[in-house]
């Protein structure tokens, strides 16, 4: 045993007694570690699991590299702010850097076997002397999911900070890996946030004046109860609904996502409302350019002003929350928000259940990868594999057994799920995709099933009623219909 | 190939080079800090087009050695460069993100650093 181990476990005693406790236990020691000294003279771990080599740290230089990691995050003094992975600290050395004196950080390890070796490696003074920081050493699932659940309500409550180290969270142990899944989601959901962030903004100033004008999608809310209604993504087994979905044309309400639309017309069915998030200048001639169909569209604040400028249609806005300028237009105009749940899908879900639909059938929402595709043919549902630029998980298909979702469609279907559950059983959803991934809350039925027992009416007023709401202005007008 | 026409091909490429280098350059950089950021998705995406930079790079490196390499200098560029474009593609199997953008970053770039250079100064001798 080093002088310097030595010294860190003696430290750990003292002030982290939990966590020295933790490092007492048995070790699994799956891993291979190899120290490896930087070109800085810092130290790394290289981490062999199986056939698998990766570095925990760089090896050139990882004080530049936990600069990059923590900078994007752009802390301000006092922030909170979580962190998992301790790796050998350079991320949780910056972050006290940038933080200033009156901070928390809050970092925790899950594997004990990288944080002993941390103990060898680094001088820990440092860290367990630090009164800003808590070290929590945690391998058991269960608490670790409390744990995690404690710590970040606390971080979304200040407005704090999470901060993933990513090589720490790739070596997490297989007992702990439904956590590391969780964790992921939680990256791709900030990373699409801040990707679209100034785009968002930047589409809302130009939007402002247009959107103070239209009528709002709170016009429908309520409207539609017991009226049942069909939600159009653009899921692959679109593709295959062909077969059938002209037939619901006069029993629902059509309501498509954007992307569906070109799909749907090529079926000869026009749909009742379309839903536009998408704030690409690209929507709008990919979507809608030369439809000349006049079909009311639902949009947020952010879309593209293009769209805003050139759709003759019917246009309605919906607030959503989450983002501070639509709040806070909202609320001035006293209107109210919508769950957008992060994909045109999930937006368009709660705009049904606020409509007061039921029951709510879901086409081609397949939230998985069919045959390899992501997508309809229609809008370019290309095949994609593994290296596609998210991980793929597995999930429980429709048809039994397990099919492949990237974590973006799996953060879209858990959406789904608790927004299913929110409705407290006033709403009833079927999913008609056989193909798809199992959405908890919405068992799958068969088309013709859909069609035989749900759909035996025709709701052909309640369609005139919804074109018709959509097309008038004022609270008066509406009221009168 | 005779050299002349090798030459002429290689011209070419130096020529096409002026132009690409740069935005091959700056987009291995950009991958270097998604990664780094812990955009992985998007990083992933955007190294995955420039995996074919990468092996033209090496194409050019190689027929530089072969035919204006007086001083042997890109003969052994191109040595180092197949090794870490080895080592890349081992990381990328890997999926050691740290490593990938570690070699990209020391590795990879200083090299069509000094390949840029060479040209502008060449061009402008």
């Amino acid at each position: 045993m080093t002088g310097l181990y030595k010294k860190n476990l003696m430290l750990l005693e003292g002030l982290n007694p939990e966590g020295f406790k933790m490092l007492s236990g048995i070790f699994d020691k799956k891993m291979i570690i190899k120290p490896v000294m930087t070109r800085t003279g810092d130290m790394t771990l290289e981490i062999q699991t199986g056939e698998r080599r990766v570095f925990l740290h760089s090896k050139y230089d990882p004080g530049k590299e936990a600069a990059q990691l923590v900078g994007r995050k752009a802390l301000k003094p006092g922030d909170m702010v979580l962190v998992l992975g301790f790796g050998l600290g350079y991320h949780v050395a910056e972050v006290l850097r940038v933080i200033g004196d009156n901070a928390k950080v809050v970092v925790i390890e899950p594997n004990k076997e990288i944080f002993r070796e941390a103990l060898k490696y680094i001088d820990m003074e440092q860290f367990l002397t630090e009164s800003r920081l808590k070290i929590i050493l945690e391998e058991d699932i269960a608490q670790l999911s409390k744990l995690f659940s404690h710590w970040m309500d606390l971080v979304l409550e200040k407005e704090g900070q999470f901060i993933i180290h990513r090589a720490s969270l790739e070596l997490m142990s297989d007992y702990v890996k439904p956590l590391q899944e969780l964790f992921l989601e939680w990256r791709v959901r900030q990373d699409t946030i801040s990707r679209f962030e100034s785009r968002l903004s930047d589409n809302f100033s130009q939007n402002v004046n247009s959107v103070k004008n239209l009528p709002r999608v709170s016009k429908l809310f309520d409207r539609f109860k017991g009226v049942p209604a069909l939600l159009v993504a653009a899921g692959p087994s679109l593709d295959d609904s062909v077969r059938w979905l002209p037939s619901l044309r006069n029993r629902c309400l059509v309501i498509c996502v954007g992307r569906a639309l070109k799909s749907l017309l090529n079926f000869g069915l026009i749909p009742d409302l379309v839903v536009i998030t998408d704030p690409q200048p690209s929507v709008y001639s990919s979507q809608l350019e030369g439809l000349d169909i006049g079909v009311p569209i639902v949009l947020l604040p952010t879309v593209h002003p293009n769209l805003m400028r050139n759709y003759s249609g019917a246009k309605l806005v919906a607030f959503q929350a989450g983002m501070n300028e639509a709040e806070e237009m909202a609320a001035v105009l006293g209107e109210q928000l919508v769950e957008t749940g992060g994909s045109v899908s999930t937006t368009a879900l709660d705009i049904i259940i606020r409509m007061g639909c039921s029951p709510v059938l879901f086409a081609g929402l397949d939230l998985a990868y069919i045959k390899g595709r992501s997508h309809s043919k229609d809008v370019g549902g290309i095949k994609v594999d593994s290296a596609d630029g998210f991980r793929l998980v597995e999930v429980q298909g429709n048809q039994g057994g397990l099919t492949k979702a990237p974590l973006n469609l799996n953060i879209y279907r858990k959406w789904v799920e608790r927004r299913i559950e929110k409705s407290h059983g006033k709403t009833i959803f079927y999913n008609l995709s056989p193909e798809g991934a199992v959405i908890t809350g919405a068992p799958y039925l068969d088309s013709r099933e859909a069609i035989d027992k749900l759909l035996t009416e025709d709701i052909g007023n309640q369609k005139k009623l919804l074109s018709e709401i959509c097309l008038t202005k004022g609270r008066d007008e509406i009221e009168s219909i | 190939m005779d050299s002349g026409s090798a030459n002429k091909i290689l011209d070419e490429a130096v020529s096409d080079g002026i132009n690409y280098l740069p935005k091959l350059e700056e987009g291995l950089m950009s991958v270097v800090t998604l990664f780094r950021e812990g955009q992985e998705g998007e990083g992933i995406s955007l190294f995955q087009q420039s995996i074919e930079g990468l092996e033209w790079f090496g194409t050019v490196l190689a027929a530089l050695g072969r035919f204006r390499d007086s001083e042997n200098t890109y003969s052994g560029l191109t040595l180092t460069y197949n090794d870490k474009l080895n080592e890349l593609l081992e990381a990328w199997q890997n999926m050691d993100m740290v490593l990938i953008g570690d070699l990209i970053e020391y590795e990879i770039v200083p090299i069509i650093d000094k390949v840029m250079n060479d040209i502008k100064e060449g061009t402008q001798n």
